[in-house]
């Protein structure tokens, strides 16, 4: 805990240094989210009928906290790996008194929850603003939300993290940090939600985990999902937490072991 | 300009030459950069076959527009992106002395440096889907379209060209022009769709500041024959016209700025 | 023939500086919060004069020294000198034209080795950054290869001339850049700190390579160094700036003569002297600092 408070106040203290930047950034996240409102309004046309039964309204919204749910699940941890191991830093970083992935998820994770206080919250704020639109916001809908946000934030990472480590055999993760970019965008869900996908592509993406960090959060705040559904996706999402940590332990014992031969 | 074009022969091969250490990259490069952009094809198809049309415009339309801005940010990149991504980071180490030392016309001779072959990614793709949107909407390929797309592509590469130049000039009296390179990214976004469906103000800006509508959105409502409730319904007519005084424009702010370079360093 | 003769008779020198000064204008940014819009749009400005009525002439064939701190003027005279730069005041004259309005023409004139950066194609030889050299001059393919073998020749660069220039050492890639400055033949180079970071023998090949070629060519040169032995070996008349001030002017000779003083005899130590006292004198160069 006192290291997050550290690295928050070393956050702080590097953006207040680039004010600037903050401002610029904030305004522009807001700007995208009133682009993709625009679309779904051109897309739902003048009369606004209800398409695969999803309405207007739930796309507004669905718009705007995807906004905020895509903010918040990011993740630099894939350049923060290829940065320190390609300059060697990862040595000193692994004679830390604490775990690397736990280091590597806390600093993450800290730097995030800056970037989302100070840039998404008032971006998703003025976006509410600037659009009528009404929600019903119940207590255990917003509880479950909080929860699946949690957990996307933990894929996100361990997902990231498992395909950053390909640096210490390849030395270069450029490609494969574009690909996952790519499915990234194409699955997530935050600019277009699963609902709208075509059969094939919907039932690819039960099988992959990028639709558990934006769109299914996203979709239990929305309102569209019973209880029981709503749990059913909580445990997917553990279960793909599971998997994925399951997976990064086995690499990244086995890459620590290289960077030790090697000494990085 | 002959000069020029040998100058710029000789750069690319030079570039080439030293590329052949990092051959590798250069092609994951040019494929990393194909797959993002299908992937915001198939995301636009996706979406818009969801729902039949945006504003009268089928997926396929507005995947025609997507290529069409594309391949004319393509053109203008093989010219320009580098100048842009590169003159900031001259300016500030004050490495653009080396260029004002030579016996060369400064934007010429920084075009012909800063050549770059990548864009063939964009240009196929684009290419592409040009052709499967043409055979998919039923338009028949004459040599009178094939003119008009040619011409649509070099006035949209003009534009394109010219709002490259406007931000690298900026970098002689600004420190910072990332504001500007957002601004440039954010608007090009917007015009990848049928801009009727954004609100006045939105229309009047990428027809006029940032005059991406002539790019895409107005020549080819034109060729398609859209009748959508757009705030300038005869704007096709001046899309030359815009093009070429735009960027005349910008490479006079160009040289105007070049004009305010403050060398730096020792 | 001094000078003055020359003025009286009102015959234009090879170069001329005169009066010139240089002005900057340095934004000053206020901290805190709520001046973040006011940094943007209203900044406190500062000028700053790096050079300050400046006035010299230098005939065809000398070989002149700069000598300076960090900040004294040099680069910045330089660079007015060979059209990078516009001079707020004054006017200069390079082989009679005017190097900032005609910089094309002024160019062809020139050759320019900043020794802190590097024109080479930092992942080929060598011999492809001279053909890309040749285009850009336009230079005459048979003057083109008698100059690349006789620099080659000179330099000593047969072992690296193949190599590319990464895998090359700091003085293999400065006699490289030297080369390169000269191979269209400029009647006048300008040399910034050529020789910094270089070992003994590459300064030795460097400045006997100049001094060749002022002899054969008769290439006006103008050397900035903070290596003193550089300028003693190569100069034969010395300029002092010192905070945008020309303070000595004058041939080596009567530079060590007046500088020469008790304990001083070393060229290094008097051009530490000179530092100190322009530091001693510093409050009558604060008055071209100005607020604006």
């Amino acid at each position: 805990m006192r290291l997050c408070r550290k690295i928050l106040a070393i956050s702080f203290k590097e953006k207040s240094i680039f004010r600037f930047d903050y401002i610029v950034g904030t305004i522009f996240a807001f700007l995208y989210i009133v682009l993709k409102v625009y679309l779904w309004k051109g897309l739902y046309g003048a009369d606004g009928e209800d398409i695969g039964g999803i309405a207007l309204n739930d796309m507004i919204v669905y718009s705007i906290i995807a906004g905020f749910t895509e903010g918040i699940t990011k993740t630099t941890v894939m350049k923060d790996l290829n940065d320190c191991v390609l300059d060697g830093s990862v040595s000193a970083n692994l004679l830390l008194p604490i775990g690397f992935k736990k280091y590597m998820f806390i600093q993450s994770v800290t730097r995030n929850l800056f970037h989302t206080i100070y840039g998404i919250v008032p971006s998703v704020a003025a976006a509410m603003l600037l659009f009528s639109f009404h929600v019903r916001i119940l207590p255990v809908n917003l509880l479950l939300y909080m929860c699946s946000v949690c957990m996307g934030i933990i894929i996100n990472f361990l997902y990231n993290f498992l395909f950053g480590s390909s640096v210490i055999w390849l030395r270069n993760s450029f490609f494969l940090s574009n690909i996952n970019s790519v499915l990234l965008s194409l699955f997530s869900g935050a600019f277009v939600p699963v609902w709208f996908f075509p059969g094939g592509l919907r039932a690819l993406s039960k099988f992959l985990p990028f639709r558990y960090i934006v769109f299914e959060p996203t979709a239990i705040f929305v309102n569209t999902k019973s209880f029981e559904e709503a749990a059913a996706v909580l445990g997917m999402q553990l279960v793909w937490i599971m998997i994925l940590f399951g997976a990064v332990t086995l690499v990244w014992n086995r890459g620590r072991c290289k960077i030790m031969i090697q000494g990085g | 300009m002959y000069r020029y074009l040998r100058l710029t022969y000789l750069f690319t091969k030079k570039a080439v030459k030293g590329m052949l250490t990092y051959r590798w990259s250069f092609l994951i490069n040019c494929i990393a950069q194909a797959l993002d952009y299908s992937v915001t094809f198939l995301l636009m198809w996706i979406m818009i076959s969801a729902f039949e049309n945006m504003n009268g415009w089928n997926a396929y339309e507005v995947m025609l527009l997507y290529a069409f801005s594309l391949f004319a940010y393509g053109i203008a990149g093989t010219f320009f992106f580098n100048i842009m991504n590169l003159l900031p980071e001259q300016i500030l180490k004050g490495t653009f002395d080396d260029v004002l030392v030579k016996p060369v016309k400064v934007l010429p001779y920084l075009m012909s440096s800063s050549f770059i072959c990548n864009y063939i990614a964009h240009m196929t793709l684009s290419v592409i889907v040009m052709v499967v949107c043409f055979n998919a909407l039923e338009i028949q390929v004459t040599g009178r379209l094939l003119w008009s797309v040619a011409g649509i592509l070099l006035s949209g590469s003009l534009i394109y060209g010219g709002l490259f130049l406007i931000v690298s000039a900026s970098a002689f009296l600004a420190a910072k022009i990332d504001a500007l390179f957002q601004i440039m990214y954010f608007f090009r976004e917007v015009s990848y769709y049928p801009i009727s469906i954004f609100p006045r103000m939105i229309q009047v800006i990428v027809t006029t500041i940032v005059p991406y509508g002539f790019v895409n959105y107005y020549p080819l409502r034109e060729l398609l024959g859209k009748e959508d409730n757009a705030v300038f319904r005869q704007a096709a007519v001046w899309g030359p016209l815009v093009a070429v005084s735009f960027f005349a424009v910008s490479c006079v702010f160009f040289h105007q700025s070049a004009k305010c370079y403050k060398s730096s360093g020792s | 023939m001094t000078t003055s003769c020359l003025e009286k008779r009102g015959i234009m020198s090879f170069i001329e500086v005169s009066h010139v000064s240089k002005e900057y204008e340095v934004l000053i940014p206020r901290p805190g919060a709520k001046n973040v819009l006011r940094n943007i749009f209203y900044p406190d400005k500062k000028r700053v004069s790096a050079v300050n009525d400046v006035s010299f002439r230098i005939e065809a064939g000398e070989l002149v020294g700069f000598i300076g701190e960090n900040g004294a003027g040099k680069s910045t005279t330089i660079k007015m000198m060979s059209g990078i730069l516009f001079p707020t005041a004054g006017s200069i004259t390079v082989a009679g034209l005017c190097p900032y309005r005609r910089r094309e023409e002024n160019a062809r004139n020139i050759g320019v080795v900043f020794g802190q950066r590097s024109r080479l194609n930092w992942d080929l030889p060598m011999i492809d950054s001279f053909e890309l050299y040749k285009e850009i001059y336009q230079i005459d393919s048979g003057v083109f290869k008698k100059n690349v073998d006789r620099f080659v020749e000179m330099l000593h660069m047969q072992d690296f001339y193949h190599t590319p220039v990464r895998q090359l050492s700091l003085g293999q890639r400065m006699k490289a850049e030297v080369a390169l400055s000269l191979l269209h033949e400029p009647p006048i180079l300008y040399m910034d700190e050529p020789t910094i970071g270089l070992d003994v023998m590459a300064k030795q090949q460097i400045r006997e390579f100049i001094k060749e070629r002022n002899r054969l060519e008769g290439t006006t040169t103008i050397l900035t160094s903070h290596d003193t032995k550089d300028l003693d070996c190569v100069c034969q008349r010395i300029i002092v700036l010192a905070k945008g001030d020309v303070i000595f002017d004058g041939s080596m000779e009567r530079f060590k003569k007046e500088y020469t003083r008790e304990g001083v005899s070393d060229m290094e130590d008097m051009v530490r002297s000179i530092y100190e006292e322009s530091v001693f004198t510093e409050g009558a160069y604060c008055s071209t600092v100005e607020e604006k």
